[in-house]
């Protein structure tokens, strides 16, 4: 009991520590990253910088696992591998992910280790390596007359009197730090004249008229955040390798091939809530305890179609709850075991919340409709992204 | 209609369009903001003076790629455009005080903006990911 407790006051102290510091930061952080806007599910297939999972919370077999990529690490330590140059070489790099893992018992003591890869094969959704992102974003048409608009302005507003100040304001404007109302009025009259000057600008010019704290800056945020977590619904799929050692067992006494794949399903449709399609596979092979000696020889299959439905906030689109529903069929190749069937069918519910910008606590429920059993689990993950604080590292 | 042309080419004044500085007496005239510059042949090119210099703009994309377009105004005239795909600099030569630069682009991580020579606002400039969208008024 009191290690539960103390377990838990961890896991809290934690989640206010990450906060906490995050809140130190001097640099104002209001762009949504991609890890923050990222499904929970995705980040539980492929993470792009660090993962710290606390799983199964009230089974006696709980797990205290770290996920991570070879290229955070090193990037961290020499950030020159940030610049992009450099950075685009580095792709097989960042879609490799390995893991570690303790098992521990109920009282919180060790009872086993385990250490993993996994390897995107298709990944479709690190925009930050895309050419074909960046080209959608540039020839988007909103974008377009935004890039118009500011060479219209900074073509203008020399022959103004006063540009510098001027310069200087539309500056702040274009950083989001003044409105469009709070704008002086020639720089008002100017960008007014120009988006009423033709119909492909006249969104524009409606906008403008219409919303005096029109910000620009938080106006070209949306749009990117728009275009990313739609280039973030395309496909990924990973393969990997697993084992665990439990207490007193031989090394690679389980392991376990297995492959994921997920793709939203509704990518271009305009509803603010998603569906993604998540289907997952392993074969995992154990010691036959029947037979003497040591052997890989008793192999389990399983598969685990499922979908994930992501509840996004209404403005910024960002997922605070997660419900994914899955079938999960096991089978057994070799000889069954006393109580043991050779197929088994499960129907799996998680329940993921997101509790913090980066902090996800899943809780999963199995249910096995033939005998009526039903489990459930705890868990939960911390994802970090520290690559965007390592780049502004560079400019200190 | 060829010869018009011809006869119109020598009455022309380039030089006293692009001379023209803010804050100069040749401003004294007044100008109407709102129509877009006529743009012709002979000012798309940049005039040496004895207080032109060449002006480097650096990109550097960190964490992601980026794609920025720099362009190089006088007087509401368009007199240079160049464009960057990857970390680097832009050139542009005989740049004069009262010039204007626009920069429009994307980056998918971070992005630094250097230039120089002394600008309003002042450089470097820092973008996280998203879309670029500045201009500098060149001191």
């Amino acid at each position: 009991m009191i290690g539960k407790i103390t377990g838990i006051v961890m896991v809290l102290l934690f989640c206010f520590a990450t906060t906490l510091i995050a809140q130190k930061s001097p640099i104002p952080n209001p762009i949504l990253t991609a890890d923050s806007l990222a499904t929970g599910n995705y980040k539980d297939v492929l993470n792009s910088f660090f993962q710290l999972a606390f799983d199964r919370l009230t089974s006696p077999d709980k797990t205290l696992k770290f996920t991570g990529t070879p290229f955070a690490v090193i990037a961290k330590l020499d950030t020159v591998l940030l610049v992009d140059t450099i950075y685009k070489k580095y792709r097989t790099l960042r879609n490799l992910n390995y893991s570690f893992g303790l098992r521990l018992d109920s009282s919180y003591r060790f009872n086993g280790f385990s250490a993993g890869l996994k390897y995107a094969i298709i990944n479709k959704r690190d925009e930050t390596v895309q050419n074909a992102f960046v080209k959608t974003v540039l020839s988007n048409a909103a974008v377009k007359q935004l890039f118009a608009l500011n060479n219209q302005m900074v073509a203008k507003i020399p022959a103004m009197p006063n540009p510098w100040p001027l310069m200087q304001e539309y500056s702040n404007f274009t950083m989001g730090l003044i409105s469009f109302g709070a704008l002086s009025k020639p720089l008002q009259d100017t960008m007014l004249a120009f988006a009423g000057s033709s119909d492909s600008t006249r969104a524009l010019f409606e906008t403008l008229m219409q919303t005096p704290d029109f910000n620009m800056k938080r106006t070209t945020d949306s749009l990117y955040q728009d275009m990313k977590m739609n280039f973030n619904k395309n496909a990924l799929w990973t393969v990997g390798v697993t084992d665990t050692t439990l207490k007193n067992q031989y090394v690679f006494a389980n392991v376990v091939f297995h492959t994921e794949f997920i793709k939203s399903i509704n990518k271009y449709s305009k509803t603010k809530n998603d569906l993604e399609l998540n289907i997952r596979s392993q074969l995992q092979l154990v010691d036959d305890t029947l037979k003497a000696g040591r052997d890989l020889g008793r192999a389990v299959f399983n598969f685990e179609p499922g979908i994930n439905w992501v509840l996004n906030t209404k403005s910024i689109r960002k997922s605070y709850l997660e419900l994914k529903f899955s079938g999960g069929y096991y089978h057994l190749f070799n000889r069954v075991y006393a109580n043991e069937e050779q197929n088994q069918l499960w129907l799996n519910g998680t329940i993921r919340i997101r509790i913090f910008n980066d902090i996800w606590v899943p809780f999963e429920v199995k249910y096995d409709p033939r005998n009526g059993n039903l489990f459930g689990f705890i868990n939960v993950r911390a994802n970090f992204r520290a690559l965007a604080g390592a780049a502004k590292q560079l400019y200190k | 209609m060829a010869k018009s042309v011809k006869k119109a080419i020598p009455k022309r004044k380039p030089q006293a369009h692009l001379s023209l500085q803010p804050g100069s007496n040749a401003t004294t005239k007044p100008t109407n903001h709102t129509n877009m510059p006529k743009l012709t042949t002979t000012s798309l090119v940049a005039e040496s003076a004895p207080h032109s210099l060449q002006v480097s703009i650096t990109f550097t994309f960190t964490g992601g790629i980026g794609q920025a377009t720099s362009l190089l105004f006088r007087n509401g005239v368009l007199i240079n455009m160049q464009s960057i795909s990857s970390s680097g600099n832009i050139r542009f030569s005989e740049v004069q005080s009262g010039d204007s630069i626009s920069v429009n682009g994307v980056c998918t991580g971070h992005a630094v903006i250097v230039i120089d020579t002394p600008t309003v606002p002042v450089s470097p400039q820092q973008f996280a990911a998203g879309i670029i969208l500045t201009g500098y008024l060149i001191q």
